[in-house]
């Protein structure tokens, strides 16, 4: 606490970063299961559902091709845990209560609990591009296309990293941030994450995936995976990523300036 | 046996399943296979319209995976309600008082069986709701729903061995990942010979495999595998049942 007294925003960003980075990778339970889960539904995945490359006017005839963008939301999913769960556990350890007596600017304090969430998600979806490549998944778009998936898949670890945040300061609990993840979960299922819009076979359930911000997702790096560039599938799923960011940033930043106040 | 064993089992029995009521332990065994079943039959279905497929419904298709699910569910999180017991060291006051260790076990299966039921006969009826073609007769019917029970018995099994050996709710993941990844490399989304590669492999010795296509089976009026998967899932129960025995050995062996 007593470095970020008389610091400048930078400053104390990094000190915040550091701390985030270091305790997120110091925890393999954490770390684990976020590199793990999305490689183990790849693989089931792409050998449990190879048959539906065979539906007509599917984009690929490779369906781990077809299922990796799904992987780089999956490790956003896990930011929600990961940032929402660390400053929880700050909260409640009376960590936060010490750096409201500082100087120290509310955006670093959030930026600083995303720092650990972006540099997993870069590392992760690294990873996954990497053996999803060695096991013939190809990516349309080439190298910049494979480097954009993870600037993609940092942007929605960031702003679902921020939904974390903003339940984390909201109720204070670990448990309540907890909760985000099914309910995630439940959005990515209802998404078009399996099978592309336009081929989902019941109207009910291709309704439910258009008016998802998920699908919006899942197929801006789908699309330079597939398709090549293509600007309305990325901007549709770069628009949504932002607006989250934004949109929780603001209800966080409310929320810690209320707490502070109180504290 | 002793005179005492079925008071015993029954008086856990109800003991756990007041628990269940009061902290509403049966509703992700619920939600969670019929958000599954939606998600599956709504957002899958375009590929059964194959030839190669072979199977007449795709909603009773996956059905047959969300009762398998359920099951598994139910077991799990009855074992993690009884980790409850083991933190406050409840179940070594109760050990002191009962003649044997089975009662105990007994008892806890009892709990998990009855809200099995439950669930089984809820989500049937949300698969019917859900357009699922169920051609078989009423005791075909019947014996996909026992099916499901018996697997709920082993999955309650393996949960209190478990429980019984990290003995904190931090269980539930020990529980439920392996329970997971046996689920998921079983023929879940296509038929076996529709799997690629490596998963074709692992699901031909998967055990939930003979279940999952004895149910198909059983469903559409075609029994299939019937000794096979009544033999796996008895099988699972005998293994399971030493595994929750000797935890609770364990236990009683230290102060």
């Amino acid at each position: 606490v007593s470095e970020l007294q008389g610091q400048s925003l930078g400053e104390q960003f990094g000190v915040l970063a550091q701390r985030s980075i270091v305790r997120s990778f110091r925890q393999p339970v954490v770390i684990m299961p976020v590199l793990a889960f999305p490689l183990f539904f790849l693989a089931v995945n792409a050998a449990g559902l190879k048959s539906a490359t065979d539906i007509p006017n599917f984009p690929t005839d490779n369906y781990l091709t077809f299922a990796l963008a799904t992987a780089f939301i999956q490790v956003g999913m896990s930011s929600v845990s990961i940032s929402g769960g660390g400053l929880a556990e700050d909260i409640q350890s009376g960590f936060l209560k010490r750096l409201s007596l500082t100087k120290m600017k509310g955006t670093a304090l959030v930026l600083g609990h995303l720092a650990g969430t972006g540099v997993m998600a870069v590392i992760s979806s690294i990873l996954y591009i990497a053996v999803a490549l060695i096991f013939g998944a190809s990516i349309k778009a080439g190298v910049a296309g494979g480097v954009v998936c993870v600037l993609l898949a940092l942007l929605v670890a960031l702003a679902f990293g921020s939904i974390g945040i903003m339940a984390a300061l909201r109720t204070g609990s670990t448990q309540a941030v907890q909760v985000v993840f099914p309910l995630l979960f439940v959005l990515l299922f209802f998404s078009s994450q399996s099978i592309p819009r336009n081929l989902i076979d019941q109207a009910w359930f291709r309704h439910v995936a258009t008016v998802n911000p998920m699908s919006y997702l899942v197929e801006a790096p789908r699309s330079l995976i597939i398709k090549g560039w293509d600007a309305q599938a990325l901007g549709k799923g770069v628009l949504i990523a932002v607006a989250i960011l934004a949109l929780t940033m603001s209800f966080a930043g409310g929320a810690m300036r209320q707490g502070f106040k109180e504290r | 046996m002793s005179q005492r064993f079925w008071p015993i089992a029954t008086g856990i029995a109800v003991r756990q399943l007041s628990k269940f009521a009061r902290t509403a332990n049966f509703i992700p065994p619920l939600l969670i296979p019929c958000l599954f079943l939606a998600a599956f039959a709504g957002g899958l279905s375009a590929v059964s319209t194959s030839a190669k497929f072979g199977y007449p419904n795709y909603t009773a298709f996956v059905w047959v995976f969300v009762l398998v699910m359920g099951a598994v569910f139910s077991g799990i999180f009855s074992s993690v309600a009884f980790t409850d017991d083991l933190e406050d060291r409840f179940i070594r006051r109760i050990m002191l008082a009962t003649p044997g260790r089975a009662p105990i076990i007994v008892g806890l299966v009892m709990a998990s069986f009855l809200q099995a039921i439950f669930i089984v006969l809820f989500l049937f009826g949300a698969g019917l709701i859900a357009g699922m073609e169920a051609t078989g007769s009423a005791p075909q019917l019947a014996v996909v729903l026992v099916i499901g029970l018996l697997l709920n018995v082993a999955v309650s099994l393996w949960g209190i061995g478990v429980a019984l050996r990290v003995r904190s709710a931090l269980a539930a993941p020990l529980m439920l990942l392996p329970a997971f990844a046996v689920i998921f490399t079983s023929p879940v989304y296509v038929p076996r010979h529709l799997l690629g590669g490596w998963l074709h492999t692992v699901s031909n010795v998967n055990p939930l495999t003979p279940l999952l296509e004895a149910g198909r089976g059983f469903l559409i009026g075609v029994p299939f595998h019937t000794g096979l998967a009544f033999g796996t899932v008895l099988a699972m129960i005998a293994l399971f049942y030493v595994f929750a025995w000797t935890g609770m050995q364990k236990l009683a062996r230290e102060p």
